[in-house]
């Protein structure tokens, strides 16, 4: 869950480097078209926008605040402009210098604008961020192991007198081992209410602040709550786990009693 | 007929606890082990309830060779005598009458019959009013005595006894002392191993004297 949570997350980031393609200043809206049709069709494109100059001089002035620049201006100075965002599998620094290469081949193209140092910056970050969830991940599950075959194995040692008597009265290796295998049963059913009371509190708590994060995006993060087969599989492993640590250590005990005894 | 034949158990430390032992105790009485500390009494009735195995000879119990059951079996043997342990603790856990039924839950037996079984078994060694009790309630006699009780609550054929009135007084001694001789009136064969030479002081009863792992008196009445 952790892993699909940080390739949506990464995918929302990924959105951010485009190529930026200036057309020559003598292309008119119909070869802006032309050129538009001839990139969309490249298998690593995902999609193409055309900003037309009259629409980059407003946007030029919202966000400069010169809004006499039309008045000094006779003609607009911008160029059309066709914003390409490349492929999820094309967002790494070779893609975009492939087809930044093949974009100047084009008839038409004045220049291709991309900020390759992001780029490159952001396929780093997200190896780092792979393996450190792995490294995370790999280590929790390691220490959440060791916590639950020590604490049974310390359940085990809390009864080394009852396992010596019933031995000694003639229990047999299953009667011995029954209760530790109930507890172990019974631990696993508390630890998994307790566990999907608080992972779902947790989700519920940040939902709300999650989609209003991600709504700027215009995407969702649909698996935001743990699926049953992935409890059951939490639970079925826990369980195994406890009841063979359980088995392991009565038997260490009954076969140290023998070894004590003969 | 318990026999041991040409019996040697030598521990894991070199230390010999029987050397080249033969006897004969007969069934459904009552017979008295002997001797001072490390003489071998302990290590004869561990023999005798399967916690330890003979380095050398044979313990036969009525005709089975203990050494040559399977584990299967040595559980069930186990099950069917009642043994008294100086090691073997109470559980301090658990009421003096949950302590008394580990027996009969291990035999399987009816939830029904367990409460009356537990019930007469502290009556007859006079701890019914103990019943709910913790082990950490109770003086060391009474403590032997929940331990006698937990061997006899099974109504065993074959009831083995270490040091049993080790920290009793002699009033509790002798009601312990009367309690066996009324169980092998029953037909009941208890195997008492003491060093307390005044609970067989009548010698009606055999008496097996063993001296340095050794037999130092043939059984004799």
């Amino acid at each position: 869950m952790l892993m699909s949570h940080l390739e949506t997350f990464l995918f929302v980031v990924q959105q951010t480097p485009e190529l930026t393609v200036f057309l020559s200043r003598d292309v008119e809206q119909r070869g802006a078209l032309t050129v538009r049709q001839h990139i969309v069709e490249l298998p690593e494109v995902e999609s193409v926008r055309i900003i037309d100059p009259d629409e980059a001089l407003n946007s030029f002035e919202e966000q400069t605040g010169h809004h006499v620049v039309a008045n000094y201006v006779q003609d607009n100075p911008f160029p059309i402009t066709v914003v390409i965002q490349p492929t999820r599998a094309h967002r790494y620094s070779q893609h975009y210098e492939q087809l930044s290469n093949y974009l100047y081949g084009l008839n038409f193209v004045e220049l291709v604008h991309f900020d390759i140092e992001w780029v490159k910056k952001l396929s780093l970050i997200q190896d780092v961020a792979r393996v450190l969830i792995w490294a995370l991940a790999t280590t929790l599950l390691f220490v959440a192991v060791f916590l639950i075959c020590n604490a049974t194995r310390q359940q085990v040692a809390e009864r080394v007198d009852e396992i010596k008597v019933f031995n000694t009265l003639g229990a047999s290796r299953r009667f011995i081992c029954r209760r530790s295998v109930y507890t172990a049963f019974w631990q696993t059913v508390l630890i998994f209410i307790v566990t999907f009371i608080m992972v779902n509190g947790l989700l519920n708590h940040l939902r709300v602040p999650l989609a209003e994060l991600t709504a700027g995006y215009d995407i969702s993060i649909p698996t935001l709550q743990m699926q049953w087969t992935g409890w059951l599989t939490v639970v079925g492993a826990v369980l195994i786990l406890k009841i063979t640590t359980a088995k392991i250590s009565v038997n260490a005990y009954l076969r140290m009693f023998e070894k004590e005894d003969a | 007929m318990i026999e041991f034949n040409n019996v040697t158990k030598q521990y894991a430390n070199g230390q010999v606890g029987l050397r080249n032992i033969s006897l004969k105790i007969p069934l459904n009485q009552l017979v008295f082990i002997t001797g001072h500390t490390g003489a071998g009494k302990t290590t004869a009735v561990k023999l005798m309830t399967l916690r330890h195995v003979p380095t050398a000879g044979q313990v036969i119990v009525s005709d089975t060779n203990l050494s040559e059951l399977s584990r299967r079996n040595r559980s069930r043997y186990r099950r069917k005598i009642g043994a008294v342990f100086q090691d073997l603790p109470l559980l301090s856990d658990r009421s003096v009458s949950d302590n008394v039924a580990m027996p009969l839950l291990v035999d399987h037996s009816a939830p029904a019959k367990i409460l009356p079984l537990v019930t007469t078994a502290l009556e007859t060694v006079g701890l019914r009013s103990k019943m709910d009790f913790k082990p950490t309630q109770l003086a060391d006699g009474e403590i032997r005595r929940v331990n006698i009780a937990r061997a006899i609550v099974h109504q065993p054929q074959l009831l083995i006894a270490d040091e049993p009135t080790a920290n009793m007084d002699p009033t509790q001694s002798t009601k312990v002392l009367n309690l066996f001789k009324r169980l092998a009136a029953r037909k009941t064969t208890v195997v008492v191993a003491t060093h307390d030479r005044d609970f067989f002081f009548d010698r009606r009863y055999p008496v097996i004297e063993l001296r340095e792992g050794q037999l130092a008196d043939a059984m004799r009445r």
